[in-house]
């Protein structure tokens, strides 16, 4: 491992990922702490944990069974349905509620629950379907011989439960978080107020910084709790490293039960992918009075009107992609092969932060760090929304990176030291290309999040001048075909690297081992 | 550095697993162009001590010296992996997946800053060593057992080595596949005059190209006789 390269690496995640959320703790009040003691604020607590075991309850009853049928059976056409289900987590989840809102009269709790729970699935399905797949065929058979199908598939679940949970539980941290669904939903019914509201709320209406701290922390310190057992459950059972003599699973024949397995699978793809374009697709058409030529309005429109925030989100996601990515592969590889095993455990935590921290939360550190005398010069330019960006969401890319990492033999890094090569070639020319699948997923999955970004972008001047920033004005100030194209745009712009790797690429994009 | 110089020497080498001590106090020399056998039991600490030689483990006491030269203080590499010289065939190969046969060969060769006009022909040689030449294109995911095992040990053999590490080199292989790369580790040997430590749970493997055989138990080393029935090769007829 190279020291220099590692130690800029350090420094610039202390930085950018961890320099908003410490620079904020300073600005505690003890009057700001008194807010802890405040009834609103537990109830408030009590309230988003609902929010987010609700959610993750949903990402569970959806996601598993999808999982199962896409990657274990013979239900028509796996393959494209499980590249479908991926498709609600490179959606802003704003638009599911844009979408939903008009489907259904489920407003407050519930329908919040609903749409989250829409847009989270993805995660629960992705990790348990890798882990479906992972699963030996050798323990199957051993299972099968010993008690008949039922045995087979008592003895496969406990092995992708872990992984399961482990994407329950960042779907509860992604919803405990979220800020814009629960903001949509409040403004076309009753308000329902939840965590990540209440600290926008603090410092918009009084600017402070300290008070928004303390309210956050109580969230904090629940998302970093249900964020650890991650770290420990995407390495168990099925997502164990791969025994030598592994067998691919056998591809399970349904039956009669093929025809119910397709149904709830379009049924889950329907409310979660067709539904919410379909309407999109249907409001940018003009509704039912619509033609061909509203719809080529609505797109011209679009473009015309939205060319250069598009251009600009385009512009600070593809930078934000690359440097995270970059980063994830020095800390990612340092997390898992640094010698001193505590420090790499260390590390892996305080990635967890920027995700366990309200984007929101983020954002007002980042003004207050950023804004400062002698750095308005880098807060008033474009620099700024890549470093938000970065900064926020470069902990995807380490995670997903070491999780790579620790997949691969760290004989092929020993033997290429011993042949000659440096930390920095053993990095870059041996660890990196074996990667190339889990890189290529790290930098789309940080470009679609960096495209979707919205509650730490809309604090930041500077970054509010994005498309996704746009359809957020649009929908509460008069929403029209214009917004309905462009939420389109969005929506496609941040799907397009992953097509383009799907159809260019012979590697699989790997977010799990 | 004279000829008589041990081309390796472990002087109170202690090693342990967690709180259980694989060895200490562990002393060994091997001389120049040396075959030296060492037999253990699995888990016994083999792989460890040949991992803590090319630096890629740390002690926690003893030293070991390269040529004369101090390589490894207890905990501190004073001479780090890459700057070693040394050949390391791994069990299995461990091949880097994303390079073809040449490309391995390439990388090794730039590393140890080989000429670039030189490479086709110390690729060429070495394939030849190894009695894979043709396979230049194929990339690890394509190769048998044995290939790969073969490829892993012309990569080993890139930069001439004078002190080659074999763990459980034959460990995966069919009986004669193993007794032909024997072979051809023997004549390579001679030809190249590496000293080599060869480390294997199987007493019986090898005992015929080696010049002297240690058992690594209790954490201690203990000479064996070659000739002894528990060393003695495989019979001609299994061949």
């Amino acid at each position: 491992m190279s020291r220099p390269l590692l130690i800029l690496a350090l420094g610039v995640f202390a930085v950018l990922c961890l320099g908003p959320l410490g620079i904020m703790l300073p600005r505690v009040t003890p009057a700001d702490l008194a807010s802890l003691g405040d009834s609103r604020t537990w109830n408030l607590l009590g309230r988003t944990i609902g929010l987010g075991a609700g959610v993750s309850a949903i990402a569970l009853l959806l996601g598993l069974p999808f999982a199962f049928f896409v990657t274990r059976t013979d239900v028509p056409g796996a393959g494209l349905l499980r590249l479908l289900g991926v498709i609600p987590l490179f959606m802003p989840a704003l638009l599911m509620a844009m979408t939903w809102t008009v489907f259904v009269d489920w407003r407050g709790a519930p329908g919040t629950i609903w749409i989250l729970g829409l847009s989270y699935f993805p995660l629960v399905a992705v990790f348990a379907g890798r882990a479906f797949e992972r699963i030996d065929g050798r323990l199957e058979d051993a299972a099968l011989l010993a008690g008949g199908r039922w045995a087979q598939l008592r003895s496969g679940l406990p092995l992708v439960y872990p992984a399961a949970l482990a994407g329950a539980a960042l779907a509860f941290t992604f919803a405990v978080n979220d800020f814009a669904v629960p903001d949509y939903v409040s403004s076309v019914g009753p308000k329902f107020n939840v965590y990540a509201d209440e600290i926008f709320a603090n410092w918009n209406n009084w600017k402070r910084p300290g008070l928004a701290v303390v309210t956050a922390l109580p969230l904090i310190a629940l998302t970093v709790c249900t964020l650890l057992p991650v770290l420990r459950l995407r390495r168990r059972g099925a997502l164990a490293s791969i025994a030598s003599g592994f067998r691919d699973p056998e591809t399970l024949k349904l039956g009669v039960w093929r025809f119910p397995a397709i149904v709830f699978c379009l049924a889950v793809l329907s409310a979660s992918v067709f539904l919410p374009l379909g309407r999109l697709f249907y409001e940018a058409w003009g509704a039912a009075d619509g033609t061909l030529d509203t719809l080529r309005g609505a797109f011209a429109s679009a473009f015309d009107l939205a060319r250069d925030d598009l251009a600009r989100s385009l512009r600070f996601a593809t930078i934000a992609a690359t440097a995270a990515t970059f980063l994830g592969l020095v800390l990612g590889h340092a997390i898992e092969r640094v010698r001193r095993r505590r420090l790499g455990t260390v590390l892996e935590i305080a990635a967890l932060l920027p995700i366990a921290a309200p984007a929101t939360l983020f954002g007002i550190g980042a003004i207050v760090m950023w804004s400062r005398p002698g750095l308005s010069g880098i807060y008033a330019s474009e620099a700024m929304p890549v470093i938000l960006f970065t900064g926020r969401l470069a902990a995807f890319a380490v995670l997903i990176l070491s999780g790579a990492v620790a997949s691969l033999d760290v004989r092929l890094e020993e033997s290429a030291a011993l042949a000659g090569a440096g930390p920095i070639k053993r990095l870059f020319q041996i660890v990196a290309p074996p990667l190339v699948g889990a890189l290529a997923a790290s930098w789309t999955l940080v470009f679609a999040f960096a495209l979707r970004e919205l509650d730490a972008g809309i604090l930041v001047p500077e970054a509010n001048r994005t498309a996704i920033i746009r359809v957020f004005n649009g929908v509460h100030f008069g929403r029209d075909e214009y917004v309905a194209a462009l939420s389109l745009l969005l929506v496609f712009a941040s799907l397009l690297p992953a097509l383009f790797w799907i159809c260019f690429s012979r590697k699989r994009l790997e977010v799990l081992p | 550095m004279t000829n008589s110089t041990p081309v390796l020497r472990i002087e109170g080498a202690a090693l342990a697993f967690g709180s259980q001590p694989l060895f200490t106090g562990l002393n060994l020399e091997l001389a120049p162009a040396e075959h030296l056998l060492m037999v253990g039991r699995s888990g016994c600490g083999k792989t460890s001590l040949l991992r803590a030689i090319a630096g890629l483990q740390r002690l926690d006491a003893g030293r070991i010296s390269l040529h004369g030269s101090l390589a490894t203080d207890a905990g501190t590499l004073a001479i780090s992996p890459e700057r070693r010289g040394i050949g390391y065939l791994f069990q299995g190969g461990a091949l880097w997946p994303h390079l073809t046969v040449e490309g391995t060969l390439r990388f090794c060769l730039k590393c140890g800053r080989v000429p670039r006009k030189e490479h086709q022909g110390r690729i060429a040689e070495l394939l030849e060593w190894v009695e894979l030449s043709g396979f230049e294109k194929r990339r690890p995911g394509s190769l048998s057992g044995g290939e790969a095992q073969r490829v892993g040990l012309a990569r080993a053999l890139c930069m001439r080595p004078k002190l080659m590490l074999l763990d459980e080199p034959l460990g995966p292989l069919d009986a004669e596949l193993r007794y032909s790369l024997l072979d051809r580790l023997e004549s390579l040997r001679d030809q190249l005059g590496f000293a080599t430590l060869h480390v294997t749970h199987d007493p019986r493997e090898a005992a015929r190209i080696a010049h002297r055989a240690l058992r690594l138990e209790g954490g201690v080393l203990q000479p064996l006789d070659l000739e002894g029935s528990e060393l003695s090769p495989l019979q001609p007829a299994i061949r």
